[in-house]
C-alpha cells in the first residue's frame, strides 16, 4: 500500500492505527533517508501502543528497550558497516523474540541477516514537505496485517 | 589517596591516575578517530577490539607518566555504563582483573557523572546545589545536583542528541567524522543568519528536540539543489550552530532562573566547540550565573574525570567490603550511583 502524508497529524493518525493493527512476534523494516522520519513515525506507534516514556533516537546505543502493552525493540543501523558487526550485535536474538515487536532502522543494512518474514515501509520525502510511505508485505504473515490495517482504514 | 581510572564506554580508550581527586598524575587517551574516519562512524566491533588491543598498554603508560608502580595505587575506577557493551566489558574487565589481583577497591564510575565531575578536576570547583548541562553524542539532559549524586533529571532530549545532530548534519554535507569539530570549523568563516532553521520546543519547559532541526537542514540542502543553486557549507553549518545555541542557552538560563540556581556547569564532549563555550560565557555574565567550564580535554571523553567522581563517589560511600561484581550496564542513567 501507498499513503502520501501530509502533516505531522495525519502521520500520527496513521501511526495510531498502525499499532492497532500490529501483532505480538512481528518485525518492522524502515527504509529512507536522513530525517524522513523512521524515528517519529515509530516514536508515535510506541505512544499508542502505551509507552510512556521518550522513544529516543538509539543511533549512539544501537538498540533501545520499551516496554509497553508488550515488548519493544528499537534497533538502528546507521553505524553499522559490515555483516561482523551485525553478527557481533547477536541481531538475530532480536528476531527470535515471539512476544515482542521489533523496529528496524537502515534495514538495508541487514543483507544476509533479513527475517525470514517482515513488514517493510519504505519513507520518501514528498512535495510539500510531505512524506510518501510505501507498505510491502514480505510473506503471508504481513499480507493479513496489510488487508487488517485496510479493515480499519474503511 | 591515588586512584587508576579506565574509560572505555565509546570511542576512546582513556587511562588516569588522580591524586585526591583532582592531581592529575597522568591523562593517557589513545584517539581512535584514524581508524573511524575510514567508516564515517564509529563502529561498535571495531571500538570494542581497539579498547583490547590497548588497555595493557596505556595503564602501563599511565604508570611511567605518574612514575609509579601498580603496587602504590590504592584504588582501581572503572566506567561502568552508560556506553555500548562490548566497549564497556573491556575496561571492567581489566579493572576488575587488577583490582582482584591487588586487592584494592574498584569503584565503579557512571559515565555521566564522569562528566560532570570534569569541572571538579579545576582549581574553582562549583558548590551545590548547581544545574550541569550535558551535551554529547548520546546525551541531552539539564540536571539538577543538589549535592554529590544527588541529581535531579529536569529535561531531556524527546528524540535526537546534540552530538547526533552534528554528526548527521556533518555526513549529509560530507564534511566527514566526527561531525561536531568539522562542522565547528566550516562555522567560523559561514553567515549565521543567512539560514533560519526551527528552534523546536524553545517555549516549552526544559525539553529538548533536536531531530527537526537536522531534518529542517536537509530539506533546506535538498530544496537549492533541486533548484540547482550553489550550497553554502559554511553558512549552513553556521546557522545550525547558532540555533543548536539558542536553544542550549534558553533552557539553561530557564533551568537556573525556575530552580533559583545561579551557578551552571557545563559537561560532555559538544562541551569542546568554542563557538558554545564563549556563548555560555556570554550569557552568564549577562546574567549573573557563575559558569564552570572544563578544560578541553577533559570534556571529550577522559579517565581524569572518572578518578575525579571515583575519589568522591569512595569518600562518600565508604566501601565496606571489597566488591568485585560490578556489572556493565549500557543503558545506567545518571540518577544511578
Amino acid at each position: 500500500m501507498k499513503l502520501n502524508l501530509k502533516s505531522l497529524t495525519e502521520l500520527e493518525q496513521f501511526a495510531q492505527k498502525f499499532a492497532h493493527a500490529l501483532k505480538k512476534g512481528s518485525c518492522v523494516t524502515l527504509h529512507g533517508e536522513l530525517g524522513t522520519g523512521k524515528t517519529t513515525f515509530i516514536a508515535l506507534v510506541g505512544k499508542y501502543l502505551n509507552v510512556t516514556e521518550y522513544i529516543t533516537s538509539p543511533t549512539f546505543t544501537l538498540v533501545n528497550k520499551y516496554q509497553g502493552k508488550m515488548e519493544i525493540y528499537h534497533l538502528d543501523l546507521y553505524r553499522i558497516n559490515s555483516e561482523t558487526d551485525l553478527y557481533n550485535m547477536d541481531i538475530e536474538y532480536y528476531f527470535r523474540k515471539k512476544n515482542a515487536l521489533v523496529f528496524v532502522e537502515w534495514a538495508e543494512k541487514l543483507e544476509s541477516f533479513y527475517p525470514q518474514e517482515y513488514l517493510k515501509i519504505e519513507i520518501e520525502f514528498g512535495e510539500n514537505n510531505t512524506r510518501i510511505f510505501q507498505i510491502t508485505a514480505q510473506g503471508p504473515k504481513y499480507e493479513d496485517f496489510i488487508q487488517r490495517l485496510n479493515t480499519v482504514d474503511n | 589517596m591515588k586512584i587508576l581510572a579506565i574509560e572505555s564506554s565509546c570511542d576512546e580508550t582513556a587511562t588516569a591516575i588522580i591524586e585526591n581527586g583532582n592531581k592529575v598524575l597522568a591523562n593517557i587517551v589513545a584517539t581512535q578517530i584514524q581508524k573511524h574516519r575510514l567508516f564515517g562512524g564509529v563502529v561498535p566491533e571495531i571500538a570494542s577490539r581497539m579498547h583490547a588491543e590497548k588497555i595493557n598498554f596505556l595503564i602501563d603508560k599511565a604508570l611511567e607518566e605518574a612514575q609509579m608502580d601498580l603496587k602504590s595505587l590504592d584504588a582501581i575506577a572503572v566506567t561502568y555504563g552508560p556506553g555500548l557493551e562490548g566497549s564497556l566489558l573491556i575496561g571492567v574487565t581489566a579493572a576488575k582483573t587488577l583490582a582482584k589481583l591487588l586487592k584494592k577497591p574498584l569503584i565503579p564510575v557512571n559515565h555521566l557523572h564522569g562528566h560532570i565531575y570534569a569541572s571538579f578536576l579545576e582549581e574553582r570547583k562549583p558548590t551545590f546545589p548547581f544545574i550541569a548541562l550535558l551535551i554529547s553524542g548520546g546525551h541531552t539532559q539539564l540536571v539538577l545536583v543538589k549535592n554529590h549524586f544527588e541529581m535531579e533529571i529536569l529535561g531531556t532530549t524527546r528524540d535526537d542528541a546534540v552530538g547526533e545532530a552534528f554528526d548527521k548534519v556533518a555526513r549529509f554535507l560530507d564534511l566527514g567524522y566526527p561531525g561536531g569539530p568539522v562542522v565547528e570549523s566550516a562555522a567560523t568563516t559561514g553567515n549565521e543568519k543567512a539560514y533560519h532553521f526551527p528552534r523546536a520546543l524553545i517555549k516549552e519547559k526544559l525539553d529538548f528536540s533536536f531531530s527537526g532541526l537536522k531534518t529542517a537542514v536537509i530539506q533546506k540542502i535538498l530544496k537549492e539543489k533541486k533548484e540547482h543553486k550553489q550550497i553554502n557549507t559554511a553558512d549552513v553549518c553556521a546557522s545550525f550552530q547558532k540555533c543548536v545555541i539558542d536553544i542550549l542557552l534558553t533552557k539553561s538560563l530557564r533551568a537556573c532562573e525556575t530552580h533559583q540556581v545561579h551557578k551552571l556547569v557545563l559537561a560532555g564532549g559538544v562541551v569542546a566547540n568554542k563557538a558554545i563555550r564563549a556563548a555560555f560565557t556570554g550569557m552568564t555574565e549577562e546574567n549573573n550565573i557563575e559558569l564552570f567550564i572544563p578544560e578541553f580535554k577533559f570534556c571529550t571523553d577522559n579517565a581524569a574525570m572518572i578518578g575525579a567522581a571515583a575519589f568522591v563517589h569512595y569518600q562518600k560511600f565508604k566501601f565496606k567490603k571489597k566488591n568485585y561484581m560490578v556489572k556493565v550496564n549500557p543503558n545506567l542513567s545518571v540518577l544511578c550511583n
